[in-house]
């Protein structure tokens, strides 16, 4: 439980009153931050605009932990969007990658280019059929 | 039926072992405390609702 500021807007600011935090993780994007939240919406002029409830998921760029439980995010908190691009186009975006970055997993072709799982699978399928690619299993440390 | 022919529905209960994977889920829940599978292994424990998993490979160039 903790209390903070999230800006969600120029106009207005959502002020947590209450946070259940389930999961705080972090990657290459930033920290991945789950949970559920009370919040009351206030105008720029402070006052009280709105009160709820709301579950968050989000991957945020930039966090401070100010004190244990209290915790500021900046208004430019992203969350990646998967895109479906058309096959050609993904399959020379994952095919450049790997041979940019041989070894990467099958999550960072998804992450890093920001493809649908569902067109990364595809792409790695006609590759490896095209015997531009191949996948190995990842050793056991 | 699955829509992808690569998808597969396990029936509940069933455990599925593997290297590496990545979970794309509505929401993931991560237990902090060190989970004891035997001795001299630990790990962690996670609940995922409402997604999936893709089994990781490490991908080369040919």
């Amino acid at each position: 439980m903790g209390q903070g500021t999230v800006s969600v807007s120029k106009e207005y600011i959502l002020k947590l009153t209450e946070m259940n935090i389930h999961t705080i993780e972090k990657n290459a994007q930033g920290l991945y931050v789950s949970g559920s939240a009370n919040f009351q919406m206030l105008s720029s002029t402070a006052t009280k605009y709105a009160v709820g409830n709301m579950t968050t998921t989000y991957v945020i760029p930039d966090f401070s932990q100010t004190v244990a439980g209290t915790f500021t995010v900046s208004d430019d908190a992203s969350v990646i969007e998967l895109r479906k691009l058309p096959i050609e186009e993904a399959k020379r975006l994952v095919h450049a990658y790997i041979k940019e970055h041989p070894g990467s997993r099958t999550s960072d072709l998804i992450i890093e280019l920001k493809l649908d799982p569902d067109i990364v699978l595809e792409v790695l399928s006609q590759l490896k059929k095209e015997q531009k690619v191949e996948g190995k299993d990842l050793a056991r440390e | 039926m699955p829509e992808n022919k690569r998808e597969i529905l396990p029936e509940e209960g069933t455990k599925v072992l593997f290297l590496s994977a990545s979970a794309f889920a509505r929401k993931i829940y991560v237990r902090k405390n060190p989970i004891a599978f035997s001795s001299s292994h630990r790990g962690q424990f996670a609940t995922i609702d409402d997604g999936y998993l893709i089994i990781d490979q490490a991908w080369y160039s040919k």
